[in-house]
């Protein structure tokens, strides 16, 4: 039995399409300690999303998932129906990027709060509704007898996500899932929300696994970061042992190519070609199509994810590179400058 | 502003109201409050805000795409009629041209790059047969891509190519300006650097003048001369890029800057309350 | 996030993948309608009799070698009329779907195309059209028009317009808004030009999802009318028209006629629908 709220054990994932099953996850073993903030970073296809929705069990139709989920010590993938709904009514919650989505159009604010407190906890109606005023004072809503009385088509998505969080708060679960909860936002909106979800989430200590394709927006508020590319895990440590000494050439890539608000550079550096999903990786590692440190030795089998003093990394030639990739900048690292240019490879 | 050079887009007293709902539930909204900028040749000015700031509907204005109420739009020294004739209309395409921020809506799915391309350049510059597929050839490879994808489907190429077919398109009318209405903010962030950069090389190369809108303050530092930052409708601050990034005198861009993440940021709630209220008023 | 967003190979659709994608019912539903266009097209060559042509010695006969499925009241082998009914039977109902999936696909251009007042206004009178049930809508053309195939079939295609104009406007209207659509718009070309060479294709599959659900609508409406005497006139063969002939002599202990008739419409529709519904379901272009 582990200490840990969360525990995911090689999860793989394949999706039946046209062209055969498709591998979205490639073995993807994480652990969240209680009250830890832990950060799910990539792009496109990298199977973020995919692994946040595989501890909710609510991955697409059809899909074929192997390895373990453990909650508290229990696999979630092995519960019953009965056992599911209990789960994730009292130790999960999940916050996506359309509140509007997860709130009834028809119903106001107070029925959605008032009801959810009355089922989950069975309070009588006078306790539930000073407790869901009480929620929403709390996530920073100043006019709550308005947003009481409002429908969600007449919130704003700021104010909207920030019912949902309150919503969440209200059965202080162990887990809660963040999926680009700010996305959709405005980034002053978005600095507020993440601002009252941080806050929320330490006032209750929860444990969070954060779903984001933002590397600074994951920085700012998580313990740890994992980075994955193609349905694996590439990299493992602190915001700021990714910032200041990133061990895989990916992870520093990511961080290179986003323009800076204080700084203009000429040229940014860029990876050539596109994100590929874990379906297209043919053996080696993942990233070696793309990498300018790649050596003869990268495409041959698999690359294991290395766990060291509370890292990891998924990289062969991590130890020759750590000066170079904690460098101050990566300049052409291939010996041919990479250009705008770039062609992108074709699928 | 830039007075030295030729203003190639200059837009004074902009006005533009949208009336939604019927009834008692008819509302107004200002997307354009009586908006003034000048866009020097060769530049590139950035129209940073959030949403409902009308950044959009100022670029959908300028590209003839939205009519505006009042305010009068000059461009590459032509005065822009309101109510356009297609004559008109295909001579402003031949000066501006607009690249979207959907990368697949941007392009129809049932036409090859080839097609796409190929329309334009048949409509302003009527050119076709071999000389077309020479100048498509040549298109894309300026936007990084090969002869073989002139055949491709919009659905059979990844996101950033389709980015790049869209800017190929746009360029084949060879318009001074052109407007990108948050061009790169639909990519991953991998594919957005690759972007941004085709994007300052073709700028350099072929002299154009740039309208970049988007709400993404590190993309302003990275493409842009000048910038201007909108709030419901209306120019709040103006200024280059680094005077306006570093010191900024409007409060709601402090705010802007502030709310930014970046290394070392912590997310927090508004100092100014006042505005941020706002905001969210702004979207409902 | 997800795989959608990543280059992809062509989703364009091969042999062994569309019967997967039919289905078995789907499969014997295609089956059926290819062996009824078959006997249709070659109906002269497959009939062992001529259709409007018997004595009447030979009425009311059971199958036997000479007549397969034996003679209708007037002596005519039944076999041959069925096969020449199919003619009838198809042929209105493609014009009827013909006509309603252009007159729909027009009315949803013109309303996507300008929107605002002209798609208002369009809407309106769509709605007026469909206060009228089709039937009669029908019936009043031959009363202004006077009876026969032709009249029929248009005033039934000009009922099923709503219909069809109604769904495919909202697909319209969608590819309207992209922005693809727009970039063309900049180019300064007319709106016609936009219209038909970029929305209209986009709209194709709607148009022909519509078209295989209301051909086996108008199958039924059009032998509806045929059996009340309002369509195809005797003596040709026609499915609706023999059901409606078969109906004395079925008093008279001789169901065959109206049997073998209704039989042949039951199943032609049924494929249709079937058909229709694989294409993409009730969302797309059906009436009711």
């Amino acid at each position: 039995m582990s200490a840990n709220v969360l525990e995911l054990d090689d999860v793989r994932l394949a999706l039946p399409s046209r062209h055969g099953d498709r591998t979205l996850l490639r073995g993807v073993s994480l652990s969240l300690a209680p009250g830890e903030a832990l950060g799910l970073v990539g792009e496109s296809g990298s199977g973020k999303s995919m692994t946040l929705r595989t501890v909710l069990r609510t991955e697409p139709p059809g899909a074929r998932v192997t390895g373990r989920v453990l909650l508290d010590g229990e696999d979630v993938r092995l519960l019953g129906a009965a056992a599911l709904r209990r789960v994730r009514a009292e130790r999960l919650t999940m916050i996506s990027q359309n509140p509007r989505a997860a709130l009834n159009p028809v119903l106001r604010i107070s029925r959605y709060l008032v009801e959810g407190l009355c089922d989950a906890r069975g309070e009588s109606r006078d306790e539930a509704t000073r407790r869901a005023r009480d929620l929403l004072a709390r996530v920073g809503i100043a006019d709550v007898d308005r947003c009481m009385d409002a429908y969600p088509h007449q919130l704003s998505g700021g104010m909207l996500q920030r019912v949902v969080i309150a919503a969440a708060m209200a059965s202080s679960p162990r887990l809660l899932l963040a999926d680009e909860p700010t996305t959709a936002l405005d980034v002053t909106t978005q600095s507020e929300v993440m601002a009252i979800l941080d806050e929320q989430r330490r006032e209750h200590g929860m444990a969070m696994l954060f779903v984001t394709h933002d590397l600074e927006l994951a920085s700012a508020v998580c313990d740890r970061i994992a980075v994955l590319y193609a349905g694996e895990i590439v990299e493992i440590g602190t915001p700021a042992q990714l910032h200041s000494a990133p061990r895989h050439p990916y992870t520093r890539l990511l961080l290179d190519s986003r323009p800076s608000l204080t700084a203009k550079t000429a040229a940014l550096p860029v990876i050539p070609g596109r994100p590929i999903a874990a379906y297209e990786v043919e053996g080696g590692c993942a990233f070696s199509g793309r990498c300018p440190w790649v050596a003869p030795r990268c495409s041959e089998g698999e690359v294991a994810l290395v766990h060291d003093a509370g890292r990891a990394t998924r990289c062969l030639r991590a130890d020759e590179l750590t000066a170079e990739l904690a460098g101050p900048a990566v300049s052409e690292p291939a010996g041919e400058p990479v250009q705008a240019g770039e062609t992108e490879e074709t699928a | 502003m830039s007075t030295t050079a030729e203003n190639v887009i200059e837009i004074s007293g902009l006005c533009k109201q949208f009336t939604t709902g019927r009834g008692r539930k008819r509302r107004t909204v200002r997307a354009l409050d009586d908006v003034s900028l000048t866009v020097a040749d060769g530049s590139c000015l950035a129209v940073v805000g959030e949403s409902g700031s009308g950044k959009s509907t100022l670029a959908r204005v300028l590209v003839g795409l939205e009519r505006a109420d009042a305010g009068e739009v000059v461009l590459a020294g032509r005065p822009v009629a309101q109510r356009p004739r297609r004559a008109e209309r295909r001579a402003r395409a031949r000066d501006v041209q607009m690249v979207f921020q959907d990368p697949s809506g941007s392009l129809n799915r049932r036409r090859t790059v080839e097609a796409a391309i190929g329309e334009v350049l048949a409509a302003h510059h009527r050119v076709t047969g071999s000389d077309a597929r020479r100048r498509i050839d040549d298109l894309l490879d300026q936007v990084g891509l090969r002869p073989a994808h002139a055949r491709a489907l919009p659905g059979e190429l990844s996101g950033g190519q389709q980015q790049r077919v869209a800017i190929a398109r746009a360029l084949a009318a060879e318009p001074r300006v052109l407007v990108l209405d948050e061009a790169v903010a639909a990519l991953d962030v991998s594919v957005q650097a690759q972007v941004l950069n085709l994007l300052a090389e073709i700028r350099r190369a072929r002299r154009l003048t740039y309208l970049f809108i988007t709400h993404d303050l590190s993309v302003v530092r990275q493409v842009s001369d000048e910038v201007v930052v909108m709030r419901r409708g209306q120019v709040v601050e103006r200024g280059s890029t680094d005077q306006v990034l570093d010191h900024p005198r409007h409060p709601y861009t402090v705010l802007l800057r502030d709310s930014a993440p970046r290394p070392g940021w912590r997310p927090r709630l508004s100092i100014n309350s006042d505005i941020s209220s706002d905001t969210a008023e702004a979207e409902a | 996030m997800s795989a959608e967003t990543l280059a992809r190979p062509a989703a364009r659709r091969r042999g062994g993948d569309l019967a997967v994608w039919l289905g078995p019912l789907g499969i014997a539903a295609a089956v059926i309608i290819a062996l009824i266009t078959l006997a249709a097209l070659f109906a002269p060559l497959i009939a062992t009799h001529d259709p409007d042509i018997g004595s009447v010695v030979q009425r009311y006969q059971g199958p036997s070698a000479e007549h397969l499925l034996g003679t209708d009241q007037s002596g005519r082998d039944l076999f041959s009329r069925l096969l020449y009914g199919a003619r009838t039977s198809l042929f209105g109902a493609a014009v009827v779907v013909l006509l309603a999936g252009g007159g729909g696909a027009v009315l949803a251009l013109v309303a996507a195309w300008f929107g605002r007042n002209v798609d208002a206004f369009l809407g309106r009178v769509l709605d007026l059209l469909f206060a009228f049930p089709n039937l009669l809508l029908a019936i009043l053309a031959v009363a202004v028009f006077g009876t026969g195939l032709a009249q029929v079939t248009i005033a039934l295609a000009i009922s099923y317009v709503p219909y069809t104009a109604r769904v495919l406007r909202s697909v319209a209207l969608r590819e309207r808004r992209l922005a693809y659509v727009q970039a063309a718009e900049l180019q300064g070309l007319s709106g016609l030009v936009v219209s038909l060479r970029h929305i209209l294709p986009n709209i194709v599959p709607q148009i022909l999802t519509g078209a295989a659900i209301n051909f086996g609508y108008a199958m039924i409406d059009l032998a509806a009318l045929s059996f009340l005497g309002l369509g195809v006139q005797p003596p040709t063969a026609d499915w609706g028209l023999m059901v409606s002939q078969g109906k004395d002599s079925l008093l008279q202990g001789y169901p065959q006629q109206s049997m073998l008739a209704g039989t042949c419409i039951v199943v032609a529709v049924a494929a249709f629908s079937v058909i229709g519904e694989r294409l993409g379901g009730r969302k797309a272009g059906g009436r009711a």
